[in-house]
Protein backbone atom coordinates (compact mmCIF):
# COMPACT_ATOMS: atom_id res chain seq x y z
CA UNK A 1 0.00 0.00 0.00
CA UNK A 2 1.26 3.13 -1.15
CA UNK A 3 2.09 5.37 2.07
CA UNK A 4 -0.12 8.21 3.06
CA UNK A 5 1.59 11.68 2.48
CA UNK A 6 -1.19 14.21 4.37
CA UNK A 7 -1.91 14.14 8.30
CA UNK A 8 -5.51 13.43 7.35
CA UNK A 9 -4.61 10.33 5.10
CA UNK A 10 -2.62 9.13 7.90
CA UNK A 11 -5.45 9.54 10.45
CA UNK A 12 -7.98 8.10 8.13
CA UNK A 13 -5.69 5.02 7.17
CA UNK A 14 -4.34 4.35 10.93
CA UNK A 15 -8.13 5.19 12.55
CA UNK A 16 -9.70 2.49 10.51
CA UNK A 17 -7.14 0.31 10.27
CA UNK A 18 -5.97 -0.25 7.03
CA UNK A 19 -2.15 0.91 8.32
CA UNK A 20 -0.95 0.43 11.50
CA UNK A 21 0.85 3.48 13.72
CA UNK A 22 4.03 1.23 13.97
CA UNK A 23 4.03 1.05 9.91
CA UNK A 24 3.68 4.49 9.24
CA UNK A 25 6.39 5.29 11.71
CA UNK A 26 9.02 2.80 10.36
CA UNK A 27 8.17 4.48 6.95
CA UNK A 28 9.00 7.85 7.94
CA UNK A 29 11.98 6.43 10.24
CA UNK A 30 13.23 4.88 6.71
CA UNK A 31 13.22 7.65 5.20
CA UNK A 32 14.71 9.60 7.68
CA UNK A 33 17.40 8.09 7.61
CA UNK A 34 18.05 7.57 3.78
CA UNK A 35 18.24 11.13 3.45
CA UNK A 36 20.28 11.92 6.49
CA UNK A 37 23.52 11.93 4.60
CA UNK A 38 22.22 14.28 2.33
CA UNK A 39 19.83 16.45 3.94
CA UNK A 40 20.46 17.74 8.16
CA UNK A 41 17.22 18.15 9.21
CA UNK A 42 17.17 16.57 12.07
CA UNK A 43 19.64 16.96 15.19
CA UNK A 44 17.99 13.92 16.65
CA UNK A 45 16.03 11.11 15.80
CA UNK A 46 14.35 9.05 18.43
CA UNK A 47 13.75 5.77 17.05
CA UNK A 48 12.98 3.95 20.46
CA UNK A 49 10.71 6.71 21.64
CA UNK A 50 8.72 6.76 17.95
CA UNK A 51 8.13 3.00 18.36
CA UNK A 52 7.15 3.10 21.60
CA UNK A 53 4.85 5.91 21.19
CA UNK A 54 3.27 4.24 18.14
CA UNK A 55 2.89 1.15 19.90
CA UNK A 56 0.46 2.52 22.24
CA UNK A 57 -1.57 4.64 19.67
CA UNK A 58 -2.39 1.39 17.63
CA UNK A 59 -3.33 0.20 21.50
CA UNK A 60 -5.59 3.17 22.05
CA UNK A 61 -6.94 2.41 18.83
CA UNK A 62 -7.86 -1.11 19.80
CA UNK A 63 -9.78 0.07 22.68
CA UNK A 64 -11.88 2.28 20.63
CA UNK A 65 -10.45 5.30 21.10
CA UNK A 66 -10.23 8.02 18.41
CA UNK A 67 -7.45 10.05 18.14
CA UNK A 68 -7.66 13.13 15.46
CA UNK A 69 -3.59 12.45 15.07
CA UNK A 70 -3.33 8.96 14.95
CA UNK A 71 -0.30 7.57 13.81
CA UNK A 72 0.94 11.16 12.42
CA UNK A 73 4.85 11.20 12.90
CA UNK A 74 5.71 14.58 13.78
CA UNK A 75 9.20 16.38 13.83
CA UNK A 76 9.93 18.64 16.30
CA UNK A 77 12.40 22.07 16.57
CA UNK A 78 15.08 21.76 18.86
CA UNK A 79 13.98 23.94 20.89
CA UNK A 80 11.05 22.36 22.08
CA UNK A 81 11.42 20.20 24.91
CA UNK A 82 10.76 16.42 24.11
CA UNK A 83 11.04 14.57 27.88
CA UNK A 84 14.03 12.47 27.78
CA UNK A 85 15.44 13.89 24.65
CA UNK A 86 18.33 16.55 24.35
CA UNK A 87 16.87 20.08 23.19
CA UNK A 88 20.15 21.50 21.71
CA UNK A 89 18.73 25.07 20.62
CA UNK A 90 20.98 23.80 17.42
CA UNK A 91 24.16 24.82 19.73
CA UNK A 92 27.07 23.20 21.79
CA UNK A 93 25.63 25.92 24.77
CA UNK A 94 23.17 23.39 24.84
CA UNK A 95 24.53 19.77 24.22
CA UNK A 96 24.29 18.14 27.05
CA UNK A 97 21.08 19.76 27.75
CA UNK A 98 17.99 16.76 28.19
CA UNK A 99 14.55 17.97 29.04
CA UNK A 100 13.00 16.74 31.73
CA UNK A 101 9.58 16.88 30.67
CA UNK A 102 7.58 17.59 27.53
CA UNK A 103 6.86 21.09 25.76
CA UNK A 104 2.92 21.68 27.13
CA UNK A 105 2.74 21.81 22.88
CA UNK A 106 4.44 17.93 22.69
CA UNK A 107 2.35 16.46 25.23
CA UNK A 108 -1.20 17.87 23.50
CA UNK A 109 0.49 16.39 20.17
CA UNK A 110 1.09 12.94 22.06
CA UNK A 111 -2.21 13.12 23.39
CA UNK A 112 -4.02 13.71 20.46
CA UNK A 113 -2.68 10.53 18.87
CA UNK A 114 0.96 11.71 17.64
CA UNK A 115 4.27 10.04 17.33
CA UNK A 116 7.50 12.24 17.86
CA UNK A 117 9.95 11.27 14.95
CA UNK A 118 12.85 13.44 16.18
CA UNK A 119 13.88 17.21 16.89
CA UNK A 120 15.04 19.13 14.11
CA UNK A 121 18.22 21.04 12.56
CA UNK A 122 17.88 25.05 13.79
CA UNK A 123 19.56 28.22 13.06
CA UNK A 124 21.40 28.77 16.24
CA UNK A 125 19.33 29.40 19.73
CA UNK A 126 16.48 30.88 16.29
CA UNK A 127 18.16 33.75 16.05
CA UNK A 128 19.18 33.57 11.98
CA UNK A 129 17.09 33.12 8.70
CA UNK A 130 19.41 31.30 6.93
CA UNK A 131 19.12 27.59 8.78
CA UNK A 132 23.15 27.98 8.37
CA UNK A 133 24.35 25.19 11.83
CA UNK A 134 28.23 24.59 11.70
CA UNK A 135 27.40 21.93 14.40
CA UNK A 136 24.86 20.13 12.37
CA UNK A 137 24.85 21.20 9.17
CA UNK A 138 23.70 23.86 7.10
CA UNK A 139 20.23 23.29 5.34
CA UNK A 140 20.19 23.38 1.94
CA UNK A 141 17.08 24.10 -0.22
CA UNK A 142 15.02 20.71 -1.35
CA UNK A 143 14.21 22.84 -4.41
CA UNK A 144 18.00 24.22 -5.10
CA UNK A 145 20.89 22.85 -2.62
CA UNK A 146 22.78 25.92 -3.40
CA UNK A 147 20.30 27.77 -1.86
CA UNK A 148 19.36 27.91 1.70
CA UNK A 149 16.04 26.29 2.68
CA UNK A 150 15.39 29.63 5.28
CA UNK A 151 14.92 29.34 8.80
CA UNK A 152 14.98 29.45 11.62
CA UNK A 153 12.95 26.66 11.70
CA UNK A 154 15.03 24.93 8.73
CA UNK A 155 14.98 21.26 9.70
CA UNK A 156 11.14 21.34 10.32
CA UNK A 157 10.88 22.72 6.87
CA UNK A 158 13.29 20.20 5.39
CA UNK A 159 11.71 17.31 7.57
CA UNK A 160 8.05 18.04 5.98
CA UNK A 161 9.44 18.75 1.86
CA UNK A 162 11.23 15.75 1.58
CA UNK A 163 8.58 13.98 2.64
CA UNK A 164 9.77 12.23 5.87
CA UNK A 165 6.90 13.33 8.01
CA UNK A 166 3.96 15.34 6.98
CA UNK A 167 4.13 17.63 9.97
CA UNK A 168 6.73 19.84 11.76
CA UNK A 169 6.42 22.20 14.64
CA UNK A 170 8.85 25.69 14.25
CA UNK A 171 8.60 28.71 16.38
CA UNK A 172 8.63 32.40 14.45
CA UNK A 173 9.79 35.30 15.91
CA UNK A 174 11.01 36.65 13.20
CA UNK A 175 9.34 34.85 9.86
CA UNK A 176 10.58 31.31 11.30
CA UNK A 177 8.42 29.16 10.24
CA UNK A 178 6.72 31.37 7.13
CA UNK A 179 9.84 32.34 5.33
CA UNK A 180 11.39 28.41 5.48
CA UNK A 181 7.64 27.39 4.33
CA UNK A 182 7.91 29.56 1.20
CA UNK A 183 11.42 28.93 0.49
CA UNK A 184 10.03 25.22 0.53
CA UNK A 185 6.88 25.12 -0.64
CA UNK A 186 5.02 24.49 2.39
CA UNK A 187 2.26 26.19 4.71
CA UNK A 188 3.94 27.45 7.54
CA UNK A 189 1.10 29.23 10.47
CA UNK A 190 2.21 31.63 12.94
CA UNK A 191 -0.87 31.48 14.97
CA UNK A 192 -1.96 34.54 17.30
CA UNK A 193 0.16 35.35 20.04
CA UNK A 194 -1.19 34.08 23.18
CA UNK A 195 -3.11 31.43 20.90
CA UNK A 196 -0.73 28.42 21.37
CA UNK A 197 1.65 27.77 24.77
CA UNK A 198 4.90 28.47 24.50
CA UNK A 199 5.73 26.34 27.93
CA UNK A 200 8.71 24.18 27.50
CA UNK A 201 9.70 25.79 24.48
CA UNK A 202 13.63 27.54 24.57
CA UNK A 203 13.16 31.19 23.96
CA UNK A 204 14.30 33.57 21.49
CA UNK A 205 12.30 36.88 22.32
CA UNK A 206 9.43 35.89 24.82
CA UNK A 207 7.08 38.95 23.41
CA UNK A 208 7.33 38.16 19.86
CA UNK A 209 7.68 34.14 19.98
CA UNK A 210 4.80 31.68 18.21
CA UNK A 211 5.05 28.09 17.87
CA UNK A 212 2.84 26.85 14.93
CA UNK A 213 3.28 23.93 12.39
CA UNK A 214 4.95 23.81 8.83
CA UNK A 215 2.70 21.29 6.84
CA UNK A 216 1.81 20.67 2.89
CA UNK A 217 -1.78 21.76 3.17
CA UNK A 218 -3.89 24.04 5.23
CA UNK A 219 -6.06 21.27 6.12
CA UNK A 220 -3.44 19.62 8.07
CA UNK A 221 -2.39 22.59 9.91
CA UNK A 222 -6.14 23.39 10.63
CA UNK A 223 -5.86 19.78 12.21
CA UNK A 224 -3.32 19.95 14.35
CA UNK A 225 -3.50 23.67 15.44
CA UNK A 226 -6.92 22.06 17.22
CA UNK A 227 -4.46 19.97 18.53
CA UNK A 228 -2.05 22.48 19.87
CA UNK A 229 -3.84 25.23 20.53
CA UNK A 230 -5.32 26.95 24.09
CA UNK A 231 -5.16 28.32 27.57
CA UNK A 232 -2.35 27.04 29.36
CA UNK A 233 -1.39 28.14 33.04
CA UNK A 234 1.99 27.69 32.88
CA UNK A 235 2.28 29.83 30.00
CA UNK A 236 0.33 32.97 31.04
CA UNK A 237 0.09 34.73 27.71
CA UNK A 238 -2.00 32.11 26.22
CA UNK A 239 -6.02 33.32 26.33
CA UNK A 240 -9.13 31.82 27.70
CA UNK A 241 -10.69 32.04 23.88
CA UNK A 242 -12.34 28.93 22.76
CA UNK A 243 -10.05 26.83 20.31
CA UNK A 244 -12.46 26.16 17.00
CA UNK A 245 -13.35 23.66 14.72
CA UNK A 246 -10.72 24.96 12.51
CA UNK A 247 -10.81 21.85 10.02
CA UNK A 248 -14.71 21.90 10.23
CA UNK A 249 -15.14 25.20 8.66
CA UNK A 250 -12.76 24.05 6.26
CA UNK A 251 -15.31 24.09 3.74
CA UNK A 252 -17.22 26.99 3.94
CA UNK A 253 -17.09 29.31 0.69
CA UNK A 254 -15.37 32.54 0.53
CA UNK A 255 -18.42 34.57 -0.69
CA UNK A 256 -18.44 37.76 0.96
CA UNK A 257 -14.93 37.81 2.34
CA UNK A 258 -12.86 41.19 2.11
CA UNK A 259 -9.23 40.79 1.20
CA UNK A 260 -6.85 43.36 1.51
CA UNK A 261 -3.45 44.39 -0.19
CA UNK A 262 -1.30 46.34 1.06
CA UNK A 263 -0.33 49.55 -1.65
CA UNK A 264 2.49 50.02 -0.85
CA UNK A 265 5.86 48.34 0.99
CA UNK A 266 5.10 44.80 -0.26
CA UNK A 267 4.31 44.18 -3.73
CA UNK A 268 6.00 46.94 -5.16
CA UNK A 269 8.92 46.49 -3.05
CA UNK A 270 9.44 42.47 -3.97
CA UNK A 271 10.97 41.37 -6.82
CA UNK A 272 8.59 41.51 -10.70
CA UNK A 273 8.48 37.71 -10.38
CA UNK A 274 7.04 37.25 -7.28
CA UNK A 275 4.91 39.85 -7.14
CA UNK A 276 3.00 38.68 -10.00
CA UNK A 277 2.84 35.39 -9.13
CA UNK A 278 0.80 36.65 -5.98
CA UNK A 279 -0.87 39.09 -7.70
CA UNK A 280 -2.37 35.92 -9.67
CA UNK A 281 -2.43 33.91 -6.58
CA UNK A 282 -5.49 37.05 -5.54
CA UNK A 283 -6.97 36.44 -8.54
CA UNK A 284 -7.82 33.33 -8.17
CA UNK A 285 -8.98 34.22 -4.83
CA UNK A 286 -11.39 36.90 -6.36
CA UNK A 287 -12.30 34.13 -9.01
CA UNK A 288 -13.42 32.03 -6.10
CA UNK A 289 -15.88 34.92 -4.56
CA UNK A 290 -13.56 36.99 -2.65
CA UNK A 291 -13.27 40.78 -3.08
CA UNK A 292 -9.97 42.40 -2.82
CA UNK A 293 -9.85 45.84 -1.54
CA UNK A 294 -6.22 48.32 -1.60
CA UNK A 295 -5.69 48.77 2.45
CA UNK A 296 -2.55 50.86 3.66
CA UNK A 297 -0.20 49.53 6.57
CA UNK A 298 1.08 52.52 8.38
CA UNK A 299 4.30 52.58 10.27
CA UNK A 300 6.24 49.75 7.98
CA UNK A 301 9.31 51.42 8.59
CA UNK A 302 8.98 52.16 12.50
CA UNK A 303 7.99 48.08 12.74
CA UNK A 304 11.67 47.03 11.72
CA UNK A 305 13.16 49.33 14.79
CA UNK A 306 10.30 47.94 16.94
CA UNK A 307 11.04 44.40 15.88
CA UNK A 308 15.31 44.42 15.93
CA UNK A 309 15.16 46.59 19.67
CA UNK A 310 12.54 44.01 20.88
CA UNK A 311 14.56 40.75 19.70
CA UNK A 312 17.92 41.98 20.83
CA UNK A 313 16.67 43.43 23.98
CA UNK A 314 14.99 40.24 24.89
CA UNK A 315 17.34 37.51 23.43
CA UNK A 316 20.30 39.29 25.33
CA UNK A 317 18.16 38.83 28.60
CA UNK A 318 17.54 35.28 28.21
CA UNK A 319 21.01 34.53 26.96
CA UNK A 320 22.76 36.62 29.84
CA UNK A 321 24.26 34.34 32.22
CA UNK A 322 24.72 31.97 29.54
CA UNK A 323 26.63 33.99 27.56
CA UNK A 324 29.16 34.24 31.24
CA UNK A 325 28.94 30.90 31.56
CA UNK A 326 29.43 29.35 28.09
CA UNK A 327 30.40 32.40 25.91
CA UNK A 328 32.70 30.51 24.06
CA UNK A 329 30.98 27.65 22.75
CA UNK A 330 28.07 29.86 20.91
CA UNK A 331 28.64 29.91 17.29
CA UNK A 332 30.52 33.59 16.98
CA UNK A 333 28.19 35.40 15.02
CA UNK A 334 25.24 34.44 17.37
CA UNK A 335 27.37 35.53 20.39
CA UNK A 336 28.04 38.95 18.72
CA UNK A 337 23.90 38.76 18.29
CA UNK A 338 23.43 38.43 21.51
CA UNK A 339 26.08 40.84 23.19
CA UNK A 340 24.85 43.66 21.04
CA UNK A 341 21.53 43.86 22.85
CA UNK A 342 23.69 43.86 26.30
CA UNK A 343 24.47 47.93 25.05
CA UNK A 344 20.67 48.78 24.25
CA UNK A 345 19.80 51.80 26.74
CA UNK A 346 16.53 50.30 28.35
CA UNK A 347 14.74 53.68 27.17
CA UNK A 348 15.17 52.48 23.60
CA UNK A 349 13.47 49.57 24.55
CA UNK A 350 10.41 50.67 26.27
CA UNK A 351 10.09 53.49 23.22
CA UNK A 352 10.00 50.14 21.28
CA UNK A 353 6.82 49.20 23.07
CA UNK A 354 5.28 52.63 22.75
CA UNK A 355 5.99 52.44 19.07
CA UNK A 356 4.16 48.59 19.51
CA UNK A 357 1.36 50.43 20.90
CA UNK A 358 0.71 53.13 18.60
CA UNK A 359 1.53 50.48 15.25
CA UNK A 360 -1.20 47.22 17.10
CA UNK A 361 -3.65 50.35 17.37
CA UNK A 362 -3.19 51.59 13.45
CA UNK A 363 -2.92 48.41 11.99
CA UNK A 364 -6.64 47.05 14.20
CA UNK A 365 -8.02 50.23 12.43
CA UNK A 366 -7.27 48.43 9.15
CA UNK A 367 -8.67 45.24 10.00
CA UNK A 368 -12.17 46.62 10.79
CA UNK A 369 -12.15 47.21 7.27
CA UNK A 370 -10.93 43.94 5.55
CA UNK A 371 -10.67 39.96 6.50
CA UNK A 372 -7.32 39.35 5.53
CA UNK A 373 -4.52 40.93 4.01
CA UNK A 374 -2.58 39.30 1.83
CA UNK A 375 1.03 39.89 0.85
CA UNK A 376 4.04 37.73 -0.38
CA UNK A 377 6.19 36.09 2.35
CA UNK A 378 8.94 37.17 1.28
CA UNK A 379 10.33 39.59 -1.74
CA UNK A 380 12.28 37.22 -3.09
CA UNK A 381 11.94 33.31 -3.84
CA UNK A 382 15.57 32.23 -3.34
CA UNK A 383 18.88 32.81 -1.80
CA UNK A 384 22.09 31.31 -1.94
CA UNK A 385 24.22 30.70 1.17
CA UNK A 386 26.84 33.34 1.66
CA UNK A 387 24.22 35.86 0.00
CA UNK A 388 24.93 39.29 1.44
CA UNK A 389 22.56 41.77 -0.34
CA UNK A 390 19.52 41.46 -2.84
CA UNK A 391 18.66 43.67 -5.49
CA UNK A 392 14.66 44.29 -5.31
CA UNK A 393 13.03 47.76 -7.46
CA UNK A 394 13.94 49.88 -4.79
CA UNK A 395 17.87 49.15 -4.50
CA UNK A 396 20.47 46.91 -2.76
CA UNK A 397 18.72 45.91 0.45
CA UNK A 398 20.32 43.53 3.41
CA UNK A 399 19.38 39.81 3.77
CA UNK A 400 17.42 40.23 6.68
CA UNK A 401 14.93 42.76 4.88
CA UNK A 402 14.77 40.48 1.90
CA UNK A 403 13.84 37.66 3.94
CA UNK A 404 12.14 38.86 6.96
CA UNK A 405 10.73 42.19 5.99
CA UNK A 406 7.40 41.15 5.18
CA UNK A 407 6.89 38.49 7.99
CA UNK A 408 8.49 40.34 11.16
CA UNK A 409 5.56 43.18 11.26
CA UNK A 410 3.20 40.56 12.41
CA UNK A 411 5.57 39.06 15.24
CA UNK A 412 5.77 42.53 16.34
CA UNK A 413 1.91 42.93 16.08
CA UNK A 414 0.80 39.10 17.25
CA UNK A 415 -1.41 38.88 13.96
CA UNK A 416 -1.82 35.49 12.55
CA UNK A 417 -0.20 35.67 9.52
CA UNK A 418 0.21 31.90 7.57
CA UNK A 419 2.51 31.21 4.39
CA UNK A 420 1.08 29.33 1.39
CA UNK A 421 2.73 28.02 -1.46
CA UNK A 422 1.18 29.84 -4.46
CA UNK A 423 3.76 29.31 -7.27
CA UNK A 424 7.05 28.48 -8.83
CA UNK A 425 9.75 31.03 -10.97
CA UNK A 426 10.55 30.33 -14.01
CA UNK A 427 13.80 28.84 -12.49
CA UNK A 428 11.97 26.53 -10.32
CA UNK A 429 12.31 28.03 -6.82
CA UNK A 430 8.69 27.76 -4.47
CA UNK A 431 7.06 31.05 -3.91
CA UNK A 432 4.66 31.53 -1.07
CA UNK A 433 1.99 34.34 -0.46
CA UNK A 434 1.07 35.44 2.92
CA UNK A 435 -2.62 35.86 4.35
CA UNK A 436 -2.61 37.73 7.50
CA UNK A 437 -5.53 37.96 9.60
CA UNK A 438 -7.41 39.07 12.83
CA UNK A 439 -6.37 38.58 16.56
CA UNK A 440 -7.81 34.44 16.89
CA UNK A 441 -9.09 34.62 13.62
CA UNK A 442 -6.47 31.27 11.92
CA UNK A 443 -10.28 30.24 11.13
CA UNK A 444 -10.22 32.83 8.24
CA UNK A 445 -6.98 32.81 6.87
CA UNK A 446 -7.09 28.31 7.14
CA UNK A 447 -10.24 28.82 5.20
CA UNK A 448 -8.89 31.09 2.46
CA UNK A 449 -5.83 28.78 2.08
CA UNK A 450 -7.60 25.41 1.74
CA UNK A 451 -10.15 26.86 -0.87
CA UNK A 452 -6.87 28.15 -2.72
CA UNK A 453 -5.23 24.73 -2.65
CA UNK A 454 -8.39 23.12 -3.80
CA UNK A 455 -8.76 25.75 -7.02
CA UNK A 456 -4.51 24.72 -7.32
CA UNK A 457 -2.03 22.18 -6.96
CA UNK A 458 1.12 24.23 -6.11
CA UNK A 459 1.21 22.32 -3.06
CA UNK A 460 1.63 18.90 -4.53
CA UNK A 461 4.72 19.26 -6.39
CA UNK A 462 7.51 17.56 -4.53
CA UNK A 463 11.28 18.59 -5.12
CA UNK A 464 13.34 15.49 -6.37
CA UNK A 465 15.07 13.93 -3.36
CA UNK B 1 18.25 60.55 18.34
CA UNK B 2 18.98 60.24 14.50
CA UNK B 3 22.11 62.39 14.51
CA UNK B 4 23.71 60.55 17.57
CA UNK B 5 27.43 59.56 16.98
CA UNK B 6 27.00 55.55 17.02
CA UNK B 7 29.27 53.89 19.95
CA UNK B 8 33.09 53.36 19.34
CA UNK B 9 34.68 50.18 19.15
CA UNK B 10 36.85 51.37 22.45
CA UNK B 11 33.63 52.41 24.93
CA UNK B 12 32.25 48.79 23.73
CA UNK B 13 34.81 47.54 25.40
CA UNK B 14 35.19 49.52 28.76
CA UNK B 15 31.09 48.82 29.11
CA UNK B 16 31.63 45.42 28.72
CA UNK B 17 34.20 45.56 31.21
CA UNK B 18 33.25 48.23 33.80
CA UNK B 19 29.11 48.04 33.13
CA UNK B 20 28.32 44.81 32.14
CA UNK B 21 31.23 43.02 33.26
CA UNK B 22 31.27 40.63 30.34
CA UNK B 23 34.46 39.99 28.49
CA UNK B 24 34.62 40.40 25.13
CA UNK B 25 37.59 40.63 22.72
CA UNK B 26 39.19 43.71 20.62
CA UNK B 27 37.91 42.47 17.24
CA UNK B 28 34.42 41.88 18.86
CA UNK B 29 33.89 45.21 20.23
CA UNK B 30 35.00 46.05 16.25
CA UNK B 31 32.24 44.32 14.90
CA UNK B 32 29.73 45.27 17.34
CA UNK B 33 30.41 48.90 16.81
CA UNK B 34 29.59 48.14 13.53
CA UNK B 35 26.47 46.12 14.07
CA UNK B 36 25.23 49.02 16.75
CA UNK B 37 25.50 51.75 14.15
CA UNK B 38 23.38 49.36 11.80
CA UNK B 39 21.14 48.86 14.17
CA UNK B 40 21.08 52.87 15.21
CA UNK B 41 20.25 53.11 11.27
CA UNK B 42 17.43 50.69 11.32
CA UNK B 43 15.58 52.36 14.27
CA UNK B 44 16.02 55.80 12.99
CA UNK B 45 12.22 55.82 12.27
CA UNK B 46 10.99 54.10 15.53
CA UNK B 47 13.04 56.30 17.66
CA UNK B 48 12.27 59.74 15.21
CA UNK B 49 7.91 58.67 15.52
CA UNK B 50 6.05 60.35 18.10
CA UNK B 51 4.22 58.65 20.27
CA UNK B 52 2.12 61.31 22.03
CA UNK B 53 1.38 59.63 25.83
CA UNK B 54 1.40 56.26 24.49
CA UNK B 55 1.69 53.37 27.01
CA UNK B 56 3.90 50.76 26.07
CA UNK B 57 2.57 47.20 25.34
CA UNK B 58 3.21 45.19 28.40
CA UNK B 59 4.60 41.81 27.91
CA UNK B 60 1.50 39.98 29.25
CA UNK B 61 -1.43 41.63 27.42
CA UNK B 62 -2.91 39.13 24.95
CA UNK B 63 -6.39 40.45 24.14
CA UNK B 64 -7.74 40.61 20.80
Amino acid sequence: MEMPKTCREIVAAVQSGRLSAREVVEHALARAERLEQEWPAFTTVTPELARRQAHRVDQWLAAGRRLPLAGVPVAVKDLIDVQGVRTSCGSLVFQDHFARANATVVRKLVSAGAVILGKTNMHEFAFGFTGENANYGDCPNPWNRDCFAGGSSSGSALAVALGICPVALGSDTGGSIRFPAAFCNLVGLKPTYGRVSRSGVFPLAWSMDHVGPLTRTAADAAIVLRAIAGRDRSDRTTVRQLVPDYEGGLEEPLAGLTIGLPRSGFFETSTPEVARIVQVAADVLTACGAKTVDVELPYLSEVLGVHRTTIFSEAATVHRELLDQRGELYDRNIRLLLLAGLFLPAVDYVKAQQVRQVIRKAWADVFRSVDCVLTPAAPIATAQFGQKTVTLPQGEVSMLRACLGWTLPFDVTGHPAISVPCGFTPAGHPVGMQLVGRPFDEGTLLRVAHRYQLQTDWHCREPLC
Amino acid sequence: MANQTVISPETILRMAQEVLGTPITEKESQLLATLLSNLRIETIAMHSLDVADAEPVTLYEARP
